[in-house]
């Protein structure tokens, strides 16, 4: 069999490994259709990707390369419209190595079958020159991700993972702290009855008073006429007027319903009820993270894809979309070669830059990812912690904080990494809300209780939407960038069923497969 | 509920395009055989339940899905493997040169202590065969793994390779185990999952 040969006609050509894209696959190969799948890169998930330390520098790199310009004259009435970035959507990055304590590593790659001795960790102090080696000589045990999200344990991506099957290509682990830091002090957020209970930060009245306001909060109805007026006042005016402590307000305003104080209180309102309705399935906390990294939710999709005749290729661009004199897209011009498609699925940032507003509504995020040596919060149980850190008297948004252990794939043993998001505030000096935050929860000498940072990248990242895409060929369906400013993949999922619906009308999206093998369970 | 079995080992299929990695699958999995397999389409994984020394293993062994067409076999596809069959056609020199890349994709993939073997399949294939016994051999011996050549149309050592590779991985998950070291993961999940019902502790608040 000839491998390299590539058809030359589709259903579908999916340009880019985005999550919308690949979910938009998945569904396209499910239905029947037949899906050829590219990314320039040699990774799946551009933006959304999973990358060891080394993909990590590999990629900084690769963000510094000149952008090519490439054009192709019309052949045949068929115009050429150059894909790809006019201008970078990853910017300001900054990486930087520290000294610091960290546990030593055992050998793992000899003797991994004898460690029975465990001799508990064995620390030693590092300098900058020395962690930098380390971390590489790590890489592979480290998954960070560009665009780190959770799933809401009873939310439409979890629904939809089951009912697609795709969920037996992944694990996923809860996560166990939901944590509130205010004026530097670092709280355990009360999620469940028992954490109700046991919390010391809450009066008994107000615990009473909390139980009240949570049942309260889920029983508005979504389009009733209560809901009608929450549209009208903030969130935070509505807990305001609940009789209830800041320190309660805070619990509620910014970790169950991760709101800000320009959240309506409609919205705020349907964010809690997100929330709490995933409580109690997966320990104390509402959300499951994927493990070994977000990058793995798309890969997931793909395989799916690819198990109903979905064709991969990565590694090989699409660098023109071609179209007709009636304005509709034929397919796209790769390597040389036509190919053509009845519909093109391509990421935003792939859009020809002709149909892109780049001045449209903007959602600029700044990322952070660290690697440290201790938790955030010693006194939470051992795993994965959400923490939102608002600024009670600045105009900067809450930083939201999702910290993984080696538990979660995320790093070696020892280790942490903490990713921080927060929007980006115009006409602020980039990264000035994570220092504020750096300084009250870490710590420069190893001296206290507090983490020591002992690696730091910063970029900020310009998502394109689809909303900022106008005038596409009617064929063709952009899909936006990891939104990150929702930590769940719901916007996500939501777009790539309405881009599937647009192209399939009537046809069932993702519907469970007739007979399959079951995987079997551990339990 | 009492688990059908002792063990579980996910298996992985690595090797070129149409060495026949899937017909070893079917050979294995259900003894059958068809040559009319185009490429790998609707395949996702395949199970069956052995018995080695009185203890039941599951193995739950999974194909490429045609992913390794262009090389685009994903970083999911390895996570949690414990063995890996490296399939090559003995009728086919590139597929046996291609082996040291996928071992090089193995490395930077899957965990360094995940178990590997090389197969030579289409070892029916006399006629046409390209690449010797031998060489096979010296390869397997290079990286310190086990090697066959199997046929999954005349059912030659198919069913052995993978009582092999799920014996070594026994050892392993014994040694393991005795070391009271075993390995940790995360959850998958389900639909109708004996779910516990959620605590719904919003509606049971009287109490306080």
């Amino acid at each position: 069999m000839s491998a390299d040969a590539l058809p030359t006609s589709y259903d579908v050509i999916v340009v880019g490994t985005g999550l919308v894209e690949s979910i938009v696959a998945a569904a396209a190969s499910r239905a029947g259709k037949q899906v050829l799948h590219m990314d320039k890169n040699k990774y799946y998930g551009q933006h959304w990707a999973t990358f060891n330390y080394d993909d990590v520098q590999q990629w900084i790199g690769d963000q510094d390369t000149p952008l090519e310009e490439k054009s192709l004259d019309p052949i045949d009435k068929l115009e050429f419209l150059t894909t790809g970035e006019s201008k970078r959507l990853v910017s300001n990055i900054r990486q930087e190595w520290f000294g610091g304590v960290v546990t030593k590593q055992k050998d793992v790659s000899k003797n991994s079958e004898v460690s029975g001795g465990d001799e508990g960790p064995v620390k030693e102090s590092l300098t900058a020159v020395e962690l930098k080696s380390r971390l590489a000589s790590f890489s592979r045990k480290f998954n960070l991700d560009l665009a780190p999200k959770l799933l809401f344990f009873k939310g439409p991506m979890v629904d939809t993972l089951i009912k697609s099957q795709v969920s037996r290509y992944l694990e996923f682990l809860g996560v166990q702290n939901i944590l509130l830091c205010v004026n530097g002090t670092i709280e355990l957020v009360p999620c469940s009855k028992s954490d109700v209970f046991s919390t010391r930060t809450v009066t008994i009245v107000e615990k009473r008073l909390l139980m009240k306001l949570l049942t309260n909060l889920q029983s508005y109805k979504a389009d009733s006429k209560e809901m009608e007026e929450m549209e009208k006042i903030s969130f935070e005016e509505y807990l305001k007027q609940q009789n209830i402590s800041e320190t309660v307000q805070h619990y509620i305003l910014y970790s169950i319903a991760m709101a800000n104080q320009e959240t309506t209180a409609a919205k705020g309102i349907k964010q809690a009820q997100a929330f709490l309705n995933s409580i109690g399935f997966c320990g104390n906390t509402p959300f499951i993270w994927p493990l070994y990294g977000t990058s793995e939710i798309l890969q997931a999709f793909c395989r799916l894809s690819a198990v109903y005749g979905g064709i991969y290729c990565l590694n090989r661009s699409a660098d023109f979309l071609a179209t007709n004199e009636k304005g509709s897209c034929e397919g796209v011009h790769s390597n040389g070669g036509l190919l053509k498609a009845q519909h093109v699925v391509i990421s935003t940032g792939l859009v020809p830059c002709r149909f892109v507003n780049r001045e449209g509504p903007s959602e600029s995020y700044q990322r952070a990812v660290l690697v440290t040596n201790k938790p955030v919060f010693p006194g939470g149980k051992e795993g994965i912690s959400l923490m939102t850190y608002p600024f009670l008297d600045s105009s900067f948004d809450p930083i939201t904080l999702l910290e993984l252990n080696s538990n979660s794939s995320s790093c070696p043993k020892g280790y942490f990494v903490v990713h921080l998001i927060s929007r980006k505030a115009k006409q602020s000096t980039p990264y000035e809300d994570f220092d504020k935050l750096i300084a009250d929860v870490f710590s420069t000498s190893d001296d206290g209780e507090k983490p020591t940072i002992v690696y730091k990248l910063q970029f900020t990242v310009d998502v394109l939407t689809a909303s900022q895409c106008s005038n596409l060929p009617q064929n063709v369906h952009a899909c936006s960038g990891p939104r990150c400013l929702s930590i769940d993949f719901h916007s996500s999922l939501q777009e790539a069923e309405e881009i599937f619906n647009k192209m399939f009308p009537g046809e069932e999206f993702l519907p469970t497969p007739e007979s399959t093998e079951d995987v079997p369970s551990e339990e | 509920m009492a688990k059908s079995y002792d063990y579980l080992f996910k298996l992985l299929l690595i090797g070129d395009s149409g060495v026949g990695k899937t017909c070893v699958l079917f050979r294995f999995s259900e003894d059958a055989f068809n040559n009319t397999f185009i490429s790998t389409i609707g395949i996702d994984f395949k199970i069956r339940t052995i018995e080695l020394d009185g203890k039941k293993i599951k193995l739950q062994i999974w194909d490429t899905a045609g992913q390794e067409r262009f090389r685009t076999i994903t970083t999911a596809y390895y996570r949690g493997a414990m063995g890996i069959m490296l399939v090559y056609d003995i009728t086919n020199e590139k597929s046996f040169d291609n082996i040291k890349n996928w071992i090089r994709n193995i490395e930077e993939n899957a965990t360094t202590d995940v178990e590997k073997m090389l197969l030579g399949n289409k070892c029916d294939a006399a006629e046409k065969r390209v690449v010797s016994r031998e060489k096979g051999e010296q390869l397997a011996i290079e990286y310190g793994i086990k090697f066959m050549e199997t046929s999954a149309k005349d059912s030659i050592n198919v069913e052995t390779a993978f009582f092999s590779i799920a014996r070594d991985i026994k050892a392993k998950t014994e040694k393991k185990l005795e070391a009271s070291n075993p390995p940790k993961g995360g959850h998958q999940i389900k639909a109708n999952e004996p779910s516990r019902k959620p605590t719904n502790w919003l509606m049971r608040c009287s109490i306080l």
